[in-house]
């Protein structure tokens, strides 16, 4: 039942703080950038893992994840596109700046 | 055989236009950023070939196996490693964009 969830505290929201431990000063200025890729992300991946999921391209077992569907797309996987896309643009402003 | 193509052709549809758009629209950016959007790239597909391994490992998420090219790196789908790929290319560059606009 908590599998994806426990799997994003690993892989996703732990680097998140790390990231954001580290590098807050930095980050904290793109605040209302991550907030528009974050929701711009949405607006795509959830679409896009609607049809996926409606098609059969691929699927979630029922054991492994809470069971909170939104718009027929698992609760995670909005936490997943959420957290991913914001992992992706905290990384690219930090090597932007640092190989400036 | 058309069927094995599904997962992939979703793929290609949501991202190749975006990222086209963006690169014809942003070629000076795009460019000039090219180090640092091979590096998040590069990045992007080492941890998600850890984090997506792990994730079909543990029965996260699966794929119909008759909707998928069939061709794994490890657990990993070459379908999963082009959606890395991709993905963080776009949401890397549009970063850079908003980045640029700041003007820092």
């Amino acid at each position: 039942m908590f599998e994806y969830l426990i799997w994003l505290i690993v892989f996703a929201w732990s680097p998140i703080f790390v990231l954001w431990l580290k590098f807050w000063k930095l980050l904290s200025k793109f605040k209302r950038d991550f907030i528009f890729i974050v929701v711009a992300s949405l607006a795509f991946g959830v679409v896009w893992d609607f049809i996926a999921i409606e098609t059969g391209a691929w699927f979630f077992p029922q054991e492994k994840i809470l069971g909170v569907w939104i718009l027929n797309v698992p609760l995670e996987e909005w936490l997943f596109i959420i957290s991913f896309s914001f992992i992706i643009s905290n990384l690219t402003i930090i090597l932007k700046r640092r190989l400036k | 055989m058309i069927e094995n193509l599904i997962n992939m052709i979703f793929m290609l549809i949501f991202t190749c236009p975006v990222l086209v758009y963006l690169i014809v629209k942003k070629q000076k950016l795009f460019w000039s950023n090219i180090k640092v959007i091979s590096i998040v790239i590069f990045l992007g597909i080492v941890y998600g070939m850890i984090a997506d391994s792990a994730a079909i490992h543990i029965g996260i998420w699966s794929f119909y196996e008759n909707k998928i090219l069939g061709y794994k790196i490890g657990l990993m789908p070459i379908e999963d490693l082009i959606f890395a790929i991709l993905i963080t290319c776009i949401v890397s560059f549009v970063t850079l964009i908003l980045y640029e606009r700041k003007g820092l």
